[in-house]
């Protein structure tokens, strides 16, 4: 028996060396951060994001197999005296919709009426995750590469400006196969 | 996926009660550490477990097991610090090892395959996916004396998921096995 096993260690080892050695070359995990920003003052925000503009993504566009994972960290200004309700929405790339009530009805929520106080907010990745919903839509519309971000503020049921997101960070997760 | 590894314990331990023979029969507990392999989103985490060993035959032998995996925080990636805990695997499988026969004193290197259902969550991101994955690896027993044995042993798994991609991790363990 010592002698079955001495011979079959060695090409044992071998076969499972070079098969986990070719398996680790095909999949992959990366974590990618696209910059954006609200920078207009209406109430009314909009932003194409074209995640082809990350290299990283660019490199492996075509071979993604599964978004892992999808949040925000974002730095959130209220210039206004009283709190806004902050609303985010995301629909597919090339529409330009200009009034909160087309998004309430034609888009995806994905932060549904966030009180945000006087003052400079931050939203961490973490607590972003807490906050988003339509998430299963959210990844479908990243993982095609470029949608469409808006974004509304409003106090007592009107848009309000004086609120901006800077610096806004979409941070996505997912996996490859090469 | 579950049930088939399940159905394969049960399969191997009713033969051998059907053939009449008593396997060398062990258990063991084991803790580690965990490497997740090319991926950005996990760090180092911790490993522990339980497995039963049956020695089927004179230089094999086959160990159900369970494991518990806890991926550590994976830190600031591009400037965002994710602030998250890192995602859960849990598993119960088959292991087979060529070598590290129970009951022997002394120094008893192995290679192992193994299959089971793994399940990976992650609470905060929603991240929840379960598929039968697989391992290998290489290991060593120090037989202290019969019934007591020191395992050793590092395997690579590797846990498909959604589309053809997967999720992979390198588990050092050591752990203590006691022989009937």
């Amino acid at each position: 028996m010592k002698t079955l096993v001495r011979k079959l260690w060695l090409p044992g080892a071998l076969i499972i060396g070079l098969l986990f050695a070719g398996c680790l070359l095909v999949s992959l995990t990366y974590v990618i951060v696209t910059n954006f920003s609200f920078t207009a003052s209406s109430g009314f925000y909009t932003q194409s994001i074209d995640l082809t503009n990350n290299k990283t993504w660019d490199d492996n566009k075509d071979k993604i197999d599964l978004i892992d994972a999808v949040g925000f960290e974002m730095t959130m200004v209220n210039s206004n005296d009283e709190p806004v309700t902050f609303n985010t929405y995301v629909t597919p790339a090339g529409t330009a919709y200009t009034r909160k009530g087309q998004l309430d009805s034609l888009a995806y929520v994905i932060i549904h009426d966030l009180t945000v106080e006087h003052g400079t907010t931050v939203m961490t990745y973490a607590q972003s995750l807490t906050h988003l919903e339509n998430l299963d839509k959210l990844k479908e519309l990243v993982k095609g590469g470029s949608f469409v971000y808006y974004g509304t503020a409003t106090s007592g049921g009107a848009t309000v400006g004086g609120f901006s997101v800077n610096p806004g960070k979409i941070v996505v997760t997912f996996t490859v196969t090469k | 996926m579950r049930k088939y590894v399940l159905i394969a314990i049960l399969l191997f331990a009713v033969a051998q009660v059907a053939v009449g023979q008593v396997p060398r029969l062990g258990v063991g507990a084991f803790v580690g550490v965990s490497i997740p392999v090319v991926q950005k989103d996990q760090a180092k985490g911790s490993d522990f477990g339980f497995r039963v060993r049956l020695k089927a035959l004179s230089f094999l032998v086959v160990e159900p097991n369970l494991e518990f995996v806890k991926w550590g925080k994976p830190g600031v990636v591009e400037g965002v610090d994710l602030g998250i805990d890192g995602s859960k695997v849990t598993s119960f499988g088959v292991d087979v090892t060529l070598g590290g026969l129970p009951g022997a004193v002394g120094f008893k290197p192995f290679a192992l395959v193994g299959a089971a259902s793994y399940k990976v969550k992650n609470d905060q991101t929603g991240f929840d996916e379960s598929h039968l994955g697989y391992s290998a690896g290489l290991g060593f027993i120090i037989g202290l004396m019969a019934k007591i044995d020191v395992d050793v042993r590092g395997k690579l798994v590797i846990i498909p998921t959604t589309g053809s991609g997967s999720k992979k991790a390198a588990n050092i363990a050591a752990g203590l096995n006691y022989n009937f």
